[in-house]
């Protein structure tokens, strides 16, 4: 357990092991494109995702005001559906379509 | 052919032993599976046969509570260690980890001599892939030990009517690296290369070597050719998006597909899309693997068997050919997965770029 903020010493994901970059800067730039693509994808189910700067943590929570955290993907992904009482699927073409109008727009 | 082990090979030549973190090589473990009966014993006894000036630990797992395995790979001086009465992946399970760690423990108190490579035998009845989870989450183990490659061993004479009837023979089949087809002389040439066609059609990426006695005949290289063409056929016709094309190729309910995802892919990208079709699709993913050529990094090599993803290893100072993916699914439809890859890798800025430049 981590004695500053009692986060429980969770297992790296395998996610976490690719070198973000040469210097600190890359991990947060890392960081952040991750919660930007999670955002992309969440928000089409009505969530939104934050990241709190604490551990591998990031928030997830819905229009209604229930927010929930979430260490690394997996639970990213579990946290969402729970919050958004649907499935995710990355093979949902309906989800595609919007991910790809959302590209074709910017 | 030359007499260079099949099985062992050098740490300095294995690539992926040193992680991201640049932590020192772990120990690297090679993984012998193989159905009931189809040569792995015979293999890995002729392989510690030349391996004298380096010999291996060797782990033998068996499905009887007694082994003969153990018996032919005793010399006198060394002896393997045991977990039978049942397989290393189900019921002997937690054998695994004191069986790996015990070796850990002869090191340190000095009984043995370092040793950078073991072989785990298992059983035939055994499904690599809750091995190779041990091997990767185990609080201890994953520290000292790292999956090189998973060999499998397929018998010439009855593989193929053994991939039909035996499902576990399938899975130990999908998570090969490298396969050896056992018993070729027992067989007609023409019958061995149907097997190996056979062998590429379900896991296209693995390289498969012909023996007999566990000794080479030939080698054949993994299927990129045609893949190859295919991808450079798609983006003549500008179809060409982030991933470019993909080859699939279909056995009863699964499918394999090649992925070339491009140079420059955004890990950030890949890993939230990969994370998310395991979290939804995970039992019907059976393999996943592959070199990405990440942005600001060394490419990087995926290995994925079902729901366990190893540990991603930077490939230090070495070329690649291109990223590269291959996806054996079951049940999933494979043109629907190339797109949703591509439309995830595009969500990040820098690969969208690329998709700009591409046009």
């Amino acid at each position: 357990m981590c004695v500053l903020c009692y986060e429980l010493a969770d297992e790296e994901h395998w996610a976490d092991a690719v070198a973000a970059g040469p210097d600190g800067q890359g991990r947060v730039r890392a960081r952040h494109r991750r919660l930007r693509i999670l955002t992309a994808v969440l928000s089409r189910y009505g969530l939104t995702v934050s990241d709190p700067g604490v551990g591998r943590h990031v928030v997830v929570a819905d229009r209604k005001g229930a927010a929930e955290m979430a260490a690394g993907l997996p639970a990213v992904w579990r946290t969402a559906e729970r919050l958004a009482g649907r499935r995710i699927d990355p093979l949902d073409r309906a989800l595609l379509d919007a991910l790809s109008g959302e590209e074709a727009a910017a | 052919m030359s007499a260079a082990p099949l099985l062992f090979r050098s740490p300095a030549a294995a690539p992926g032993a040193r992680d991201a973190s640049g932590a020192a090589a772990r120990r690297q473990v090679v993984l012998l599976s193989g159905f009931l009966g189809s040569g792995k014993t015979t293999l890995l006894r002729t392989e510690l046969a030349r391996s004298k000036s380096d010999p291996p630990a060797v782990i033998v797992n068996d499905v009887g509570d007694t082994v003969v395995d153990h018996a032919l790979l005793t010399d006198g001086t060394r002896g393997p260690a045991l977990i039978s009465g049942g397989c290393a992946c189900c019921i002997r399970r937690p054998d695994l980890a004191p069986a790996l760690t015990g070796l850990l423990d002869d090191e340190q108190r000095g009984v043995t001599a370092h040793r950078s490579q073991i072989v785990i035998e298992t059983s035939g009845l055994a499904d690599p892939g809750p091995i190779a989870f041990t091997l990767a989450n185990d609080p201890v183990l994953r520290h000292h030990f790292t999956l090189a490659r998973t060999c499998v061993t397929v018998d010439a004479l009855l593989g193929l009517d053994t991939l039909r009837r035996h499902e576990v023979a399938v899975r130990q089949l999908l998570a090969a690296d490298e396969v050896f087809v056992t018993k070729a002389d027992l067989v007609e040439s023409a019958r061995v290369q149907m097997l190996v066609e056979r062998i590429h059609a379900w896991n296209p990426s693995a390289t498969v070597t012909v023996t007999a006695n566990g000794l080479p005949l030939r080698v054949v290289r993994p299927t990129t050719g045609a893949a190859g063409r295919a991808a450079a056929g798609a983006a003549a016709r500008g179809v060409g998006r982030a991933v470019s094309s993909a080859e699939g190729v279909r056995t009863h309910d699964v499918s394999t597909v090649e992925v070339m995802p491009g140079d420059g892919v955004d890990w950030q990208a890949f890993a939230a899309w990969l994370s998310l079709l395991l979290h939804a699709h995970g039992p019907d993913v059976l393999r996943v693997k592959g070199v990405l050529n990440v942005r600001d990094a060394d490419p990087v090599t995926v290995n994925g068997v079902q729901h366990v993803v190893h540990r991603p290893e930077h490939l230090r100072g070495q070329g690649s050919a291109g990223s590269r993916l291959v996806f054996v699914v079951r049940g999933l439809d494979t043109a629907l997965l190339t797109r949703s890859l591509g439309t995830f890798l595009a969500l990040a800025d820098d690969s969208r770029a690329l998709c700009r430049s591409v046009r």
